[in-house]
């Protein structure tokens, strides 16, 4: 580690970053893994490992972008372990497709529900139920896709991020991206229809 | 109509997703807690921090040295030390100070054996402060009759855990300070330190147990298969003995969980839409009846009110599970008629109500597959950890939090582990539990070991409890050895030494008697239950030490004495040596006897990598670390006393699984990656000659470019290697993948079925006689049959 570390002008302490970062990583680590259940731990997971392996960064930007990769790397993990542990787990399966259609839900009812799916679904469960069947969210449509077109469409759409940033952030070739994103589209364009413009 | 721009639309429903201030203030108490376990702030890597460490009440330098040079002298001259020359492993700088570093640790590590005996009582202040007993042999106390050492412990633990937090709060707090007069910029701390204080109660468990939630994404649930290769053989109740393929199991004759299974004739699978019984029929499938968990358990179904019984109703709805009913069947056994099926309730831990976690197991009789009949059923509280079938005998391994505001000392059952069954409770006897000093844990918890005979309707017959957590397992037919992560710290020159552990128990078996033998622990961490082998009383194992100490600390503190690189300075990490993100990482290969006492060991592999994969075939275990290219290492163990290091073979890429092939070929599942940068590329499928473990040859290699993830890089249960029908199986993105693998021509491409539901759909394939079945298990179950060998498509059925 280089000891001559260049302050910038922001603080890159940990506690500095959890307060500026804490709700992109959580947003980021939503939109990959699909649920929201676990989300609180992997950004808890992303920021120890942050005081654990103390990375040096230049500047704010690019411990944003480490903070990105590593959420995105630990929801990866993640998704295997999933079905690693709870292989056949029904309520994962149910979980995904439920998950946005709670995340809407659950951040306006959370405080006061217990957090099961029914609970936390507006006033009108069934009528909510069946409204979300026809027509989905965005959100909702972004969580059906695989995760790494996932995690591609939010750097991409919500982080404002190039195919170039985000190659270097997920480490993975500009092509891969590309076509992640080319897919996730299509995909998103079958289930949402032709509402949306994409190129904007 | 103007379409709406998707840009602003995502961002605008996804602003709507944040932490509320309660999960910030939750996560700002986990990252001051994490720094000072850390022993430092950022701000001392420019600011040397004057505070004494959190861990470390004696950086007590003299004598460590002394201590640790006698160490090396003991081991190496016992000849039981091997390390591996820096010749073979391609000999750099960093090897060096690697295995100089090494040396260091495990002088650290290994002399210190515990000197308190059984009948010595606990002092868990003593353990804290010394930290002796987490080192080498770990000492367990067995329970009074009366539970009273127990809950005394559970006692001490909650108040330590409570003095841990104060002390914690106390020290942020004069650290907070010390900052603020340092350094005004960062102001803010004192603001987020009211915050934190108001969380601390709460705390989430830290550290701890964030490994053992990263430990679940290894394999955890199975077994293995050396030497009977495909995993496929006949055998259960069939007239006409079928040859189909069981699931793929790591120890032959100790059974895995999964969610598919067959006996030749009917095949049971796992999906959204229950408990499916199918009828192979020759290649014509049957759905013969259903089982949804709602229906045997009842939406209503609580804790000690298991009222259920067997049912074929139609499919369930997918609202009835979604409407709360969380325990779900995870994984199945198949033994004879009966059918075993494993369920858990858990919590979410996003949600603030929070019931009694439980698992279970039911028992139904399927010798009328059209109508299978409930017989019983188990549970215990907690989370299922993993299970094994040994012929009738089903193993649980669960971890079970203790309640602290629940727990009385008049009531052993409000902090001693329980099986219900028959509406009855059983306590965990004390003489079946033993206390490990967990001084770590910031919450008690116990690991629950149960035997369950499955035959004749079904019967407890014994349990066990150790009370410590596990994260992992391995089980050969005798003996269970339950992994626990770690870590490892140890005051060295001012700047702490820290590394990954880990805490094996080995636990004896016989036909569901559970006996808890020893515990040891060992620097390092194990990759999955591949790392592990028994043969002939001896365990093998293969952990990952990484240091995580940025050794550049202690030379900014001004510590002295520094001398030239060699053995017996004590700077040689500190010189010249860069730490990376993941600091430093060694690889090494252990001998244990049966009572976990080091036999022999060999280091040195995969300097600053990672195990991958690894399998033990009789006295040889290969197996691969990874960071940038893929060395596979092959480590001669029949002497136990002497492992020898037999051969390195450097390749681009990684096995993340490892199965023998025909006639001394190995055959691997994993990744493509550069050679240069280690960026992964597609899924890798590479064959091993190893018929000469002296010189191990790659012979064929084949890249799916297009494919790069697959199930089986974590879940050997999703592949199917079968050398005898010549076929490797496996999910691949959104296609399940057929190859077979010809000696001239390498693996070829036998079938792509692409599947349906894109994402991350369970896929399973099995084989009964000619008919090949590809189940598809997600939210859109369905099974595809073909005919072997040519793969013709037979028959399609949505389940």
């Amino acid at each position: 580690m280089n000891m001559t570390t260049e302050v910038c002008s922001c603080d890159l302490s940990p506690t500095a970053l959890v307060k500026r970062h804490s709700a992109r990583v959580f947003r980021a680590v939503v939109a990959t893994c699909g649920s929201r259940s676990t989300a609180d731990d992997i950004v808890q997971r992303v920021f120890l490992q942050l005081v654990r392996t103390r990375p040096t960064f230049e500047n704010d930007r690019h411990a944003k972008a480490w903070l990105l990769r590593v959420a995105i790397n630990c929801c990866k993990d993640l998704h295997r372990s999933v079905w690693q542990s709870k292989v056949g787990s029904l309520d994962e399966i149910q979980e995904n497709q439920a998950s946005t259609r709670e995340l809407v839900a659950e951040h306006t009812v959370l405080a006061s529900s217990g957090g099961s799916y029914s609970a936390t679904r507006e006033h009108h469960p069934e009528e909510a139920f069946e409204k979300a069947e026809q027509q989905k969210t965005v959100l909702e449509a972004v969580a059906d896709l695989p995760p790494n077109q996932r995690s591609c469409i939010h750097l991409f759409y919500f982080e404002d991020l190039s195919i170039a940033e985000i190659a270097e952030t997920l480490e993975q070739p500009a092509a891969t991206v590309k076509s992640h994103l080319h897919r996730g589209r299509a995909q998103l364009q079958t289930i949402l229809g032709e509402e949306y413009d994409y190129e904007a | 109509m103007k379409p709406k721009n998707f840009r602003d639309t995502y961002k605008h429903e996804m602003e709507e997703i944040q932490l509320d201030d309660k999960q910030l203030a939750s996560l700002l108490s986990a990252i001051e807690a994490e720094e000072l376990t850390q022993g430092q702030t950022y701000s001392s890597v420019t600011t040397p921090a004057t505070e004494e460490r959190a861990y470390s009440p004696t950086p007590a330098s003299a004598p460590v040295k002394k201590q640790r040079k006698r160490f090396w002298k003991d081991w190496s001259t016992a000849g039981q030390v091997v390390t591996v020359s820096s010749g073979l492993v391609g000999a750099t700088a960093m090897l060096f100070f690697g295995v100089v570093a090494w040396s260091a640790m495990s002088t650290l590590f290994l002399p210190a054996t515990v000197n308190s005996t059984l009948s010595e009582p606990f002092e868990l202040g003593e353990a804290a402060q010394t930290e002796l007993p987490l080192e080498g042999m770990v000492a367990l106390i067995p329970a009074d009759n009366d539970y009273t050492n127990i809950y005394t412990t559970l006692e001490q633990i909650h108040e330590r855990d409570m003095r841990e937090l104060e002390r914690s709060r106390a020290e942020a707090e004069q650290r907070r300070e010390a900052q603020l007069r340092n350094d005004s910029s960062r102001s803010f701390f004192s603001f987020f330190g009211n915050d934190s204080d108001d969380m601390a109660t709460n705390e989430e468990p830290l550290s701890e147990d964030m490994a053992l939630d990263s430990a679940d994404s290894f394999a955890p649930e199975s077994e293995m298969f050396f030497e009977d290769d495909g995993g496929s053989f006949g055998g259960a109740s069939s007239r006409d003995n079928p040859d189909f393929s069981d699931t793929n199991i790591q120890v032959q004759g100790v059974q895995e969980g999964d969610i598919l299974k067959t006996n030749g004739h009917y095949i049971y699978a796992l999906s959204t839409a229950g408990l499916t019984v199918i009828e192979a029929n020759a290649g014509n499938p049957r759905v013969l009846s259903t089982l949804a968990f709602d229906d045997a358990h009842g939406p209503s179904f609580r804790p000690g009110a298991l009222e259920r019984q067997g049912t074929t109703s139609p499919r369930s709805t997918r609202s009835a599970s979604a409407a709360g009913s969380e325990n779900i069947y995870s994984k199945m056994y198949l033994e004879g008629d009966r059918l075993i099926a494993l369920w858990a309730i858990t919590n979410d831990p996003m949600t603030s109500v929070h019931f009694p976690e439980m698992a279970g197991v039911d028992i139904f009789d399927v010798s009328n597959p059209a109508s299978p009949r409930y017989l019983t059923s188990f549970s215990l509280g907690g989370n299922l950890v993993n299970s094994r079938m040994i012929g009738d005998v089903l193993y649980l391994v669960c971890t079970t939090y203790i309640d602290d505001a629940r727990r009385e000392r008049g009531r052993p059952e409000t902090f001693i582990p329980f099986v219900n069954h028959d509406d009855e409770t059983i306590l965990a006897p004390a003489s079946h539990i033993r206390i490990t000093p967990e001084t770590r844990e910031m919450r008690a918890k116990y690991t629950h070991i149960v035997g369950i005979d499955t035959s004749r309707g079904g019967r407890l017959v014994s349990q066990a409890a150790l009370l410590g957590g596990s994260d992992d397992l391995y089980m050969s037919t005798d003996n269970l050895f339950l992994l626990s992560e770690g870590q490892i710290r140890k005051p060295a020159r001012g700047a702490d030494i820290v590394g990954n552990a880990t805490t094996v128990t080995r636990v004896g078996l016989d036909a569901g008697y559970i006996d808890i033998d020893n515990s040891r622990r060992l620097p390092g961490i194990v990759n999955n239950q591949f790392s592990l082998d028994e043969k002939d009383d001896v365990l093998r194992i293969i952990t990952t030490f990484t240091r995580w100490e940025d050794f550049s600390q202690s030379r900014s503190q001004g510590s002295t004495g520094r001398g030239s690189t060699g053995w017996d300075s004590d700077d040689l990490i500190t010189e010249e040596w860069e730490p990376t993100s993941s600091d430093f990482t060694d690889t090494t290969v252990w001998t244990l006897d049966a009572r976990l006492e080091i036999i022999g060991m060999i280091d040195g592999f995969g300097i600053d990598e990672d195990v991958y994969s690894a399998r033990f075939m009789g006295d040889i275990v290969y197996f691969v670390t990874f960071r940038e290219i893929d060395p596979v290492y092959a480590v001669d163990l029949s002497d136990p006393a002497n492992p020898r290091f037999l051969s390195e073979l450097k390749i681009p890429g990684f096995s993340e699984y490892l199965h023998p092939w025909t006639d001394g070929m190995l055959f691997g599942f994993g990744r493509d990656a550069c050679e240069i940068t280690g960026i992964r590329g597609g899924l890798k499928l590479s064959m091993f000659n190893i018929s000469n473990p002296r010189d191990v040859t790659r012979e064929h290699y084949l890249i799916l470019d297009d494919y790069r993830d697959s199930d089986a890089s974590s879940n050997h249960r999703a592949i199917l290697v079968s050398p005898e029908r010549n076929l490797i199986a496996f999910p691949a993105d959104d296609s399940y993948m057929i190859y077979s693998f010809h000696e001239q021509r390498g693996f070829e491409l036998v079938e792509r079925l692409p599947l349906i539901s894109e994402g991350d759909t369970p896929a399973r394939g099995l084989f009964i006689d000619d008919m090949f079945y590809v189940f598809e298990l997600g939210d859109s179950p369905n099974v595809e049959v073909f005919i072997l060998p040519d793969f013709q498509t037979w028959d399609f059925l949505w389940l």
